[in-house]
């Protein structure tokens, strides 16, 4: 190619203002918390370096592997419920159905509505006494169904699960349905011709030209579910007894409320790179079945 | 279609960066205003957490105002940080060595890391002012190795037990128990007429811990034994304070709490005493408004302290109660601002500001004449907290041990764990904080 | 296209109505109870309100400080997000269509930027911001916005631009025209319905941005909506119907903002393509 001298000043140039921004704001940070990590510090005052016994401490902590646990369910959990649904929703709203404009709005909604509006409506959801769900189950005859959702240890994190599911599904939809929007309409007629029609023709032909997104979408809701904070603490603070705590609550917990701003700073690093290793297997994985 | 959003594009991309240096420029100017102080004025800057809309809060606003009406020459200007993130903000800055000039800090085991990192300026040549009003007990708490860092606006009962009149009498009880028998046995009578005795929301864990546990330790223990424990006299694992975490464990045996005492907040649980939906709720003085005074079937409900236990050391008359919303000054200001600063606390923190408040319905640490028209619900609540003053767990035990004890007491609801697991728990964070120290 | 059959779009339409009740109960819940007073909120929580309480949206955007967080909120949401969306769309261009030698490791540090959690970099972010005497200023809040909401767009516009055939240029290079060139007519429009998406989420989470709005700012005047919004509940005392009334209002703009940009979300090929 011809211009690729050009090309590399492009390169530059393209790049160097998003980096600049980007590794001053959002990187220096990380470095910092390692830092931290590495100190034994009560976040005001003096700090002494301790090595990594930071992390010692936590690998032998329980409390941290009970919300690493967690954490894996919530990643788990949010996989198999948010992207199959946000496929479902972007598949059929793709389609020319009536009323699709108003669909993908109030599919959205959930998105946007503030994690204190999420935590009193799923609150009122999941209440044993007069909480929808139990109500629910009682008017379909149900009754031995009936759960201390949020409360009990055995239902809680599924619990927290289904609300974070419900909360970000229009996410996926609106990503999954911008990708399918751009399959061109001629890739559509030849499957046709073809005599490629419903499901055979959405995972045969539809579901491979919009691979990447599902990628990305994948990555997304791995890097999400490791990052959730606000749902969980408005729905339990992390409760009952550490039950739902998640890393990101451990995290704060310890620096902000236990001033063990050294511990809280090696569980933040930890919440790195556990979502870096489970992104990188995700990827291997993707690469492997093209 | 194209050329248009493109050309959208390059339009506001110009008008954001016209706007954001533009911006900049303003801001950095509004910086400096309140940075340094110009000419005559001089301009403090004061983080508050008094963002609700409560009778307490709109006074302490309107007291500000005053100041700067009656001190032109002092511009207070004001951070108001909704409170449940105060905490937050208040670490993060002082991780930072960035605190505001004056401060709303919180007693013992709270304040003691501003203290250890000198952020805070002692008071202790301003305390003539306050000689007169407010009694040794309410300054203590802001004490630390003899010097004042803070005076307290504000007296809070963590233990008061509201209960629903009707639903008592219902299984002959006109008047609360004042036994411990007796209120176990009122219990276990609520509970067989279907009647949840005790609305609890503990989701963000402190209820059982500072409007339960401070009273029931208090009757067991007495009230010396929590500063015992800071010195390393006594522990958690003394028999005195297991029989205090069991009588938590006997409550969730008895189900005496709702179902849903771990997922709903306090706030909830004042709802539902006042839906008619449990029969008691143990929580502070503060929420009287809610209950009774705005209420208007405020009369509905009555107040009362938990009863006496047997062979316990403590006095049952005694309200576990601590001081509120100190106001302290930065260490690191000039002379000028010093002396502005110290003006402004003597002038916020005075006698006018206690009568505003009691007058106003909230209990205040100073010795005060209540007015004639206070709202009878308010007598009520002095007299009964009038009678000697329990110390909160939370505001003497640090709170990385608070939060191992909070965490083993929800567990006890939940049919995990033994009280004698819980004292041992959290004496031994406690060992590792004296060790710390 | 071929028109489904009826059962088909029976069953579509009863998953679509079960799954838009489910998402609307709730707003509708908030917007009920925005009209109770505080006292007929907490006594009866589902019922329908006995009066309409006007007063609660006037008191609402008083205690929210709404007539100075929105301009703020307003400001500070669209110029990060013009500023991130345009760095960050050209980044993606590069990372996507060019081969060179930092190429995976670049892709790799910024996704890096999605995986941090936010608490753990408010100290560190606050002293940096602190070195760059930027506290409590716009810029204090547009740089972390724009920075760490770039791992995104970049991340999202990459994947959706590798995703494009490899020739997609090759006209352009032909007819001569620079890089640039083929960035701004040729792969920009193609990518709209994922422009569109970035945009609509870089949009939410700026709005709704909280904690480094908490500690960065100190000014009254600089403030944003979301630390108006939590005005109303303190420890141990709550205001639900005030806060659902300012709620509601803050509500009306993300949703207008999302209504004006679904359309782009669905004219993507189709439309690219005659024109491309």
């Amino acid at each position: 190619m011809h211009t690729l001298k050009r090309s590399k000043l492009a390169i530059f140039i393209g790049l160097f203002p998003a980096l600049v921004i980007y590794l001053g704001i959002a990187i220096v940070p990380i470095g910092i918390s390692f830092y931290y990590s590495l100190m034994d510090w009560n976040g005001i005052g003096s700090k002494s370096f301790v090595g990594f016994d930071n992390y010692v401490r936590m690998f032998q902590d329980d409390t941290f592997w009970l919300s690493v646990k967690n954490n894996l369910l919530i990643m788990v959990t949010g996989l198999i419920g948010q992207l199959p649904l946000g496929l479902v929703m972007a598949l059929l709203l793709n389609k020319a159905l009536k009323g699709s404009g108003f669909f993908r709005t109030v599919g959205f909604m959930p998105v946007v509505i503030s994690s204190v509006m999420v935590s009193l409506i799923w609150g009122m959801m999941y209440n044993t006494e007069y909480g929808m769900l139990n109500n629910l189950l009682k008017f379909v005859g149900l009754e031995s169904w009936q759960q201390n959702w949020l409360g009990d240890p055995k239902w809680s994190i599924l619990s927290i699960s289904a609300a974070y599911i419900w909360q970000n599904v229009g996410l996926y939809m609106v990503m999954l349905l911008a990708a399918l929007q751009n399959i061109s309409e001629e890739v559509n007629e030849a499957a046709e011709l073809d005599g490629a029609t419903g499901l055979r023709r959405t995972w045969f032909i539809t579901l491979p030209m919009i691979r990447t997104t599902l990628m990305v979408t994948i990555v997304y809701s791995i890097s999400n579910s490791f990052r959730v904070f606000d749902l969980i603490q408005v729905l339990t603070g992390g409760g009952p007894a550490h039950q739902t705590e998640v890393m990101t609550i451990h995290m704060y917990n310890s620096a902000f409320v236990n001033l063990d701003y050294g511990y809280g700073s090696a569980v933040s690093i930890m919440i790195l790179l556990f979502s870096l290793v489970v992104i990188t297997i995700a990827n291997r994985l993707g690469k492997e079945k093209a | 279609m194209n050329h248009f959003t493109k050309r959208t594009l390059l339009v506001s991309l110009t008008a954001a960066l016209a706007l954001s240096t533009a911006a900049c420029g303003k801001s950095s100017d509004n910086n400096a205003d309140g940075g340094s102080s110009s000419g005559d004025t001089v301009t403090l800057t004061m983080m508050h957490p008094w963002t609700t809309p409560n009778i307490d809060n709109d006074v302490y606003k309107a007291r500000i105002e005053q100041f700067q009406k009656d001190h032109p020459n002092i511009v207070i200007k004001t951070d108001e940080v909704p409170s449940a993130q105060y905490k937050t903000k208040l670490r993060t800055l002082a991780a930072a060595n960035n605190l505001a000039d004056i401060n709303v800090v919180w007693p013992g085991a709270d304040l003691a890391p501003l203290v250890d990192g000198k952020l805070l300026e002692p008071i202790n040549e301003l305390m003539d002012t306050w000689k007169d009003i407010l009694p040794e007990s309410a300054l203590t708490p802001f004490n630390v190795d003899g010097q004042q860092y803070a005076i307290p606006t504000k007296q809070t009962f963590v233990d008061i037990i509201y209960y629903n009149k009707d639903m008592l009498s219902s299984v002959g009880y006109d008047a609360f128990p004042k036994t411990y028998s007796d209120f176990i046995d009122l219990v276990k009578k609520l509970k067989a007429s279907n009647i949840t005795p005790i609305s609890l929301g503990n989701k963000e864990q402190w209820p059982l811990q500072s409007s339960m546990l401070s009273a029931i330790g208090d009757r067991f223990t007495g009230s010396d034994f929590l500063q015992k424990v800071l010195t390393g006299e006594a522990k958690f694992t003394d028999p005195e304070f297991v029989s205090a975490i069991s009588v938590i464990d006997e409550l969730s045996k008895l189900k005496a709490f709702n179902t849903d005492a771990n997922n709903m907040d306090s706030v909830q649980s004042q709802d539902y005493l006042i839906q008619g939906k449990a029969a008691m709720l143990f929580t502070s003085s503060t929420v009287d408004a809610r209950v009774r005074i705005n209420n208007e079937d405020g009369d509905k409900f009555g107040i009362a302290l938990f009863p006496s236990v047997d062979g316990g050391k403590g006095d049952p008359a005694k309200s576990a109660g601590v001081v509120q919303y100190g106001i302290a000054i930065n260490s690191k200001l000039d002379e000028r601002k010093q002396a502005a600063a110290e003006e402004f606390m003597k002038y916020f923190v005075s006698e006018d500001l206690y009568k505003d408040l009691i007058s106003n319905g909230v209990v205040v640490p100073a010795k005060v004449d209540v007015p004639e028209d206070a709202s009878p619900y308010l007598k009520e609540m002095l007299d009964l907290t009038g009678k000697g003053t329990a110390p909160v767990f939370d505001s003497i035990i640090p709170t990385q041990v608070v939060s191992v004890i909070q965490n083993g007491l929800q567990a006890l609801t939940i049919g995990r764990g033994t009280p004698q697991e819980v004292a041992q728990d959290t004496q031994a964070a406690m060992d590792d904080y004296l060790k710390k120290k | 296209m071929k028109q489904k059959s009826p059962v088909f779009k029976l069953f579509a339409y009863i998953f679509l109505g079960l799954f838009a009740l489910m998402n609307l109960v709730p707003i509708f819940w908030m917007i009920i109870n925005s009209f109770k007073s505080e006292q007929e909120y907490a006594a009866h929580p589902f019922a329908m309100p006995t009066g309409i309480h006007l007063s609660n949206y006037t008191k609402a955007w008083d205690i929210a400080n709404m007539d100075t967080y929105f301009i703020n909120s307003f400001l500070i949401t669209f110029i990060s997000l013009i500023v991130t969306v345009f760095l960050g769309s050209l980044a993606a261009f590069f990372l996507s269509r060019f081969e060179f030698k930092l190429r995976g490791f670049t892709y790799a540090l910024f996704l890096l930027g999605m995986l941090v959690p936010i608490h753990a970099t408010l100290i560190p972010i606050f002293l940096i911001m602190q070195k760059l005497s930027l506290i409590d200023t716009y810029m204090s809040l547009i740089l972390p916005y724009t920075a760490f909401h770039l791992s995104l767009t970049v991340f999202i516009l990459e994947g959706f631009m590798r995703g494009f055939p490899k020739d997609m240029e090759e006209s352009g290079i032909m007819d001569g025209a620079g890089i640039f060139r083929i960035f701004w007519s040729i792969i920009l429009p193609l990518t709209r319905p994922a422009m569109a998406t970035v945009v609509i989420l870089n949009f939410i989470y700026n709005w709704n941005e909280y904690l480094f709005a908490l500690v960065l700012v100190t000014s009254n005047n600089l403030k944003t909506l979301p630390l108006g919004l939590s005005n109303f509940v303190g420890l141990e005392t709550a205001n639900y119907t005030l806060q659902m009334a300012a709620l509601t209002i803050a509500f009306i703009p993300i949703i207008i903002f999302y209504l004006l940009l679904q359309k782009q979300l669905v004219t993507g090929m189709t439309a690219g393509a005659v024109k491309g």
